[in-house]
């Protein structure tokens, strides 16, 4: 049986929120309102972070696929399960993919995508060869050097001078409406929506008394991280040239100067994006990996060739980084993601209380 | 013992794989793009660029001195679109260019008039390797001409051009330094109208290009900042003078050190003139409906010193002092209210105004956007508040110890 510290789980999941979303401008549709949808979407996440908490409480030794197939019964939960490896798969091979083309399109135009991508599944998958509690022990090890490096920018973006809080105004322009619109179910889906994975995990944790505080912080340290980022480009790049720009953070890094040689500081965020990535990918592999042990008994280093040539597979569907993000996020953000975010542990959750009150009632009954 | 050859097959393969020797980029094959231009010639895009040769810069230290060589070189190109003509320098080039060294960007009034830099950004801001840190520059004569020109002290003249906008935005505040991206924005805005230097040359052209106009101690020819150029959407719409320009510093709070001149008094002669400098300044727009008509108070503060005196004063009184002070506020404020009707004319937003009744009103300022010159329908209210700190070092003016002079 593998074991969790609690460092190793705050220090998961708080890269594994931070990911590629830093790269992104999470709910630029409502213009200078987008770091308003950060905060409802942050808001609607922690009650689904609370729905997945309740399930994981009621199952304390039990990861996500045996719950399901307990609560669901064979048939269906078998069916739910595969349901499940196919969207972790999918997730996992969204941000290889996203990535890989953000490589292409930056430092390493020339360099074939394919390779990009091998290089990047193989190194998740000899973190995976070592099992679940090796990878939690490195991402604990990176978590202060990512911190660490955010927090520099941070600071200089605020001495070079590019942050003009006046773009802000005017806040609410148009009603609450288009933020609310935006932040659900677009930005509760990505990247809040994404903490359903940890119900794969959280099973390991050592001392699971814990387990809804630090969870809960995490959760808030991101979101509050999240948001500074959001409203740092906001302010640096204004709502117009942000709706255009494919990347914005790595936009506004490079107009950071300062005494005319601290510049071009694109490749520390580079860097800092891979080890998000790194993370995100790596744990949707993993939850992918357990959910298939569940249902086939052979051995894991086989599960995780397995589950690595199938995600590479199918990181070669799109046919171009376009179709990539416009399916990304108009199709399954609007559509497929809330599925498995939301609905089934709704669901769940719902099956789980039913049958918790139903035994309440029947310990009473037999009481009397 | 496989074991470890796997080991070591796989070690090797990596340290292939990762080399990177798709993107591999050697320095003696690229030639460093440090200016460029971009002119329309006969329908077609024609661009220039001032490429940097390493080896004349690289010898000596201290700029301007004349080598053997020019430290650098002029490419033209021509093509339909900006990236064809890119793409056409590979005829006449030996090296690649490379362009994350650019720092100069300027562009000729016929262009910028015609049409339009709505692609010129696309262009600039597209891809990875170009910064959007740039600066941007007009120019009312062909804008290639300006790379030809040598700059004195400075060996790459498109890093000279930029240091002089730093320079003179931190001297005399009137010329704004315009990165790429603030100008991208600044067009983009709906509220907001762009500007853009303008960049000249004054002297002989052709004999400046030479490197034996670098022999010589006078320079036959200098590149310097002129007026401002306005657009309007993406168009160049016309230019306003240096002075104007100080009043949209003033307006739009970019002041942080000028030089103001004015008449001792209103009484005394045109001749008898007082600089005042300006060290700090800042400028609160506060827009405000009244009785339905929008109307924009602007409070202007500024602290400085009296730099030159050349009438005779008792700058040691404060009562001349204030006397002073509200001389100055009160022409700080009339230039001001010059440029207000001049932009109002023009029918362009370059102090912010419709930025600040955005942000603080958005009702007023949906209902003024449906008019066609919105601008017209604000008025303004200017209130210039001067401070004169100290009158350095000396107290009353150097002439008042020969007024009563006989010999």
């Amino acid at each position: 049986m593998q074991k969790i510290d609690k460092y190793e789980l705050i220090a998961m999941m708080i890269l594994f929120l931070i990911g590629t979303t830093p790269l992104y401008e999470l709910g630029v549709g409502a213009k200078q309102d987008a770091w308003l949808v950060v905060i409802v979407a942050m808001l609607a996440g922690l009650l689904l972070l609370l729905v997945y908490l309740f399930i994981q409480k009621g199952n304390e030794d039990r990861n996500l696929f045996e719950i399901l197939n307990q609560h669901l019964g064979r048939i269906l939960g078998t069916i739910v399960t595969v349901a499940y490896i196919f969207y972790f798969s999918y997730e996992s091979m969204r941000n290889t993919r996203e990535f890989g083309d953000i490589i292409n399109i930056s430092f390493l135009p020339k360099t074939p995508l394919s390779l990009l991508m091998l290089i990047m599944i193989l190194l998740s998958a000899y973190a995976i060869f070592k099992g679940t509690e090796v990878f939690f022990r490195v991402v604990e090890f990176l978590l202060p050097f990512t911190i660490f490096g955010y927090f520099l920018i941070f600071l200089m973006f605020i001495v070079s001078k590019n942050i003009h809080l006046e773009r802000l105004q005017p806040v609410l322009e148009h009603g609450i409406m288009p933020v609310i619109r935006e932040a659900i179910p677009k930005v509760i889906s990505f990247p809040f929506g994404e903490v359903v994975v940890f119900l794969a995990f959280w099973k390991h944790l050592n001392n699971k008394k814990n387990l809804s505080k630090l969870s809960i912080f995490s959760y808030l340290f991101v979101g509050i991280l999240l948001l500074i980022f959001n409203l740092l480009n906001l302010t640096i790049l204004s709502p117009q040239i942000l709706s255009i720009t494919t990347l914005p953070m790595l936009r506004s890094v490079r107009l950071i100067e300062i005494a005319d040689f601290l510049e071009r500081l694109d490749p520390v965020i580079i860097l800092l994006i891979y080890i998000g990535i790194f993370v995100k990918m790596t744990a949707f592999y993993l939850g992918a990996v357990i959910g298939l042990s569940y249902l086939i008994k052979i051995s894991h280093k086989k599960l995780t060739i397995i589950v690595g040539a199938f995600i590479y597979t199918i990181s070669f569907a799109a046919p171009n980084f376009i179709y990539h993000t416009w399916i990304g996020f108009t199709r399954n953000l609007m559509y497929d993601f809330p599925v498995f975010q939301i609905w089934i542990p709704l669901g769940l959750a719902a099956v789980v209380m039913m049958k918790r009150l139903f035994s309440r009632k029947r310990k009473r009954t037999r009481g009397t | 013992m496989l074991r470890r050859l796997g080991l070591m097959f796989l070690l090797l393969s990596v340290a292939l794989l990762t080399g990177g020797c798709w993107d591999s980029q050697e320095l003696n094959t690229l030639s460093i793009i440090s200016a460029t231009s971009i002119d329309r010639n006969n329908g077609k895009w024609e661009i220039s660029f001032q490429v940097v040769i390493p080896q004349s810069i690289a010898t000596q230290t201290g700029g301007g001195s004349a080598g053997s060589q020019s430290p650098t070189t002029i490419f033209s190109t021509k093509g339909r679109s900006i990236a064809e003509a890119m793409q056409n320098a590979s005829l006449e080039t030996s090296r690649k260019l490379f362009f994350a060294h650019n720092s100069v960007l300027i562009l000729s009034e016929e262009v910028a008039r015609q049409e339009g830099v709505g692609e010129i950004l696309d262009f600039f801001l597209r891809p990875f390797e170009s910064r959007e840190t740039m600066s941007v520059l007009l120019t009312k004569g062909k804008a290639s001409n300006l790379l030809e020109v040598l700059i004195p002290l400075e060996k790459i003249s498109g890093n000279a051009i930029q240091r002089i906008i730093d320079l003179s935005q931190k001297n005399l505040s009137m010329v704004q330094n315009m990165r790429l991206i603030d100008f991208a924005r600044m067009i983009a805005s709906p509220d907001e109208s762009a500007m853009a230097p303008e960049l000249e040359v004054s002297g002989d052209l052709t004999k400046q290009s030479s490197l034996d106009a670098l022999k010589k101690t006078r320079n036959e020819a200098v590149i310097k900042l002129g007026e401002l150029g306005i657009f309007r959407k993406d168009k160049l719409v016309g230019w306003i003078s240096q002075k104007d320009s100080s009043s949209v510093a003033w307006l739009s709070d970019r002041v942080s050190s000028m030089m103001v001149v004015f008449p001792c008094s209103t009484k005394a002669q045109k001749e008898q003139l007082i600089s005042y400098r300006v060290m700090k300044s800042s400028t609160k727009l506060e827009p405000k409906v009244i009785h339905g008509k929008s109307i924009i108070f602007a409070k202007i503060q500024a602290t400085g010193a009296i730099d030159e005196a050349g009438c005779n004063l008792d700058l040691k009184q404060p009562s001349v002092i204030r006397e002073l002070e509200r001389t100055i506020s009160k022409q700080i404020g009339d230039d001001v209210m010059t440029t207000w009707s001049h932009l109002q004319g023009m029918n362009v937003d370059l102090g912010g105004f419709m930025n600040a009744i955005h942000r603080k009103d958005p009702a007023t300022w949906r209902k003024l956007m449906k008019s066609k010159r919105p601008i017209e329908d604000i008025s303004l209210r200017v209130q210039v508040k001067i401070n004169i700190e100290h009158t350095n070092m000396i107290t009353k003016p150097y002439s008042s110890l020969l007024k009563d002079q006989k010999f």
